[in-house]
C-alpha cells in the first residue's frame, strides 16, 4: 500500500516567495505526490498562477490539480483591511495531484476530500 | 456642444463602443451553445461546434461587432467564447470518447493551452457571462477562482444558470453559492428565457 504524505503549510512561507516561486513550490510537492494543507486561502491572482501553470506542466503522468479552500474572498472588505495591516484572514486550501484525488466537493465551511493513494507513483 | 459633453460623460464613465464580453466556466457548461444562440439571435450564424466530449473549444472563438437592441438602446460587442477552464486534463478522457490515444495526446495538450488562453483574457474583457451547468455543484473551485479574478478587477459579471431544460436544473443552488451575484437561469439549447439574459446584459454592460 503507498503512502501519503500531507503538508502542512504556513502561509508566512508563501508570503515570502513571489507568486512564481509560491507556485513552483506548491506544484513541487504536488508533482511528488504529497497533499497540501496551507492555514489560508490563495488569493484569486495565485490561484490563477496556480492554473495556469498546472497547465503547462500536464503530460501523460500528471494530469493536473484537485484544489478546494474555504474562507472569505480575498477581495472582500474586511480581508482587504486585514492583509493592509499585515494582518492574517482565515480559512484553508486543499491541493493535491488530481491522480490521487479521487473527489474533493467545497461545502463553503468544510473541504470533503477522497483520495485513492494506489494511484500514487 | 451637446456632442462635445455626451462623448466626455461617456469617457468619463468609460462606456466603450465595443464592449468584449467573455463566456467563462468549466468544460460542457454550455459556453458555445450560449454563444452560438447569441450570435444566431443576433448576427444569423453560429459560432463554434458544440459536442458533449469535454474541451471541444479549444481555442478562445471570437465573433466581432454583434449588435444587440433592447428597448430602443443597442450595444455592440465583441463576443469572445471561451475554452472551458479546469484544473486539470487527462487524454484518457478523450479516448472513453471513442478518440484514438494519438489524437487525445494533442486534444489534451490543445485543451492545456486553451485553459491558459482563457485564463489570460480574464484581464481583458469588459464583461463576463459565467456559465453553470445548473444540473451540477456550482460550487467549485475553477468558478470560485473566475469569479475571484473578475471581482479584484471590478469586471461586471451575470452568472447564467444554464440547462434549465433539464430535470435535475437546480437554479437555487448557484444563487446559494454565489449570492452577491445576479443569477439569470436559461437554456442555451431550447432558447428558455434568452430575452432576460439580453435585458441583464443591457443592465449590466451598457
Amino acid at each position: 500500500m503507498a503512502d501519503l504524505g500531507i503538508e502542512f503549510v504556513s502561509t508566512k512561507i508563501l508570503s515570502e516567495m513571489n507568486n512564481n516561486e509560491a507556485t513552483e513550490y506548491l506544484l513541487k510537492v504536488i508533482k511528488r505526490g504529497d497533499m497540501i494543507v496551507l492555514d489560508e486561502k490563495l488569493d484569486p491572482e495565485q490561484e490563477k498562477e496556480l492554473f495556469k501553470r498546472t497547465m503547462e506542466l500536464i503530460d501523460d503522468d500528471f494530469t493536473g490539480i484537485e484544489i478546494s479552500s474555504i474562507g472569505d474572498s480575498e477581495t472582500s472588505w474586511k480581508n482587504s483591511i486585514i492583509k493592509m495591516l499585515g494582518g492574517k484572514t482565515t480559512g484553508l486550501t486543499v491541493i493535491g495531484s488530481a491522480k490521487i484525488i479521487k473527489k474533493i466537493k467545497n461545502e463553503k465551511d468544510k473541504i470533503n476530500l477522497l483520495a485513492n493513494i494506489s494511484k500514487k507513483k | 456642444m451637446f456632442s462635445f459633453l455626451t462623448s466626455m460623460l461617456s469617457s468619463l464613465f468609460g462606456k466603450k463602443k465595443n464592449v468584449s464580453l467573455g463566456l467563462y466556466g468549466a468544460p460542457n457548461a454550455g459556453k458555445t451553445t450560449l454563444a452560438n444562440k447569441i450570435c444566431m439571435d443576433w448576427v444569423g450564424e453560429p459560432l463554434g461546434t458544440v459536442s458533449e466530449i469535454p474541451h471541444e473549444t479549444r481555442v478562445v472563438q471570437k465573433k466581432e461587432k454583434v449588435e444587440m437592441k433592447y428597448d430602443g438602446r443597442k450595444l455592440s460587442m465583441n463576443l469572445l467564447d471561451m475554452p472551458g477552464i479546469s484544473t486539470k486534463v487527462d487524454y484518457k478522457e478523450f479516448t472513453k470518447h471513442g478518440i484514438k490515444k494519438d489524437e487525445a495526446q494533442i486534444r489534451a495538450k490543445e485543451a492545456t493551452k486553451g485553459i491558459i488562453e482563457a485564463i489570460k483574457w480574464l484581464e481583458n474583457v469588459d464583461a463576463a457571462l459565467v456559465v453553470m451547468d445548473s444540473t451540477e455543484d456550482p460550487y467549485t473551485q475553477v468558478n470560485i477562482t473566475i469569479l475571484g479574478n473578475l471581482e479584484a478587477r471590478k469586471i461586471p459579471v451575470i452568472l447564467v444558470a444554464n440547462k434549465t431544460d433539464l430535470a435535475k436544473s437546480n437554479k437555487k443552488s448557484i444563487e446559494e453559492a454565489f449570492p452577491q451575484y445576479k443569477v439569470v437561469p436559461i437554456s442555451a439549447k431550447d432558447g428558455d428565457n434568452i430575452d432576460h439574459l439580453y435585458k441583464e446584459i443591457f443592465n449590466r454592460v451598457n
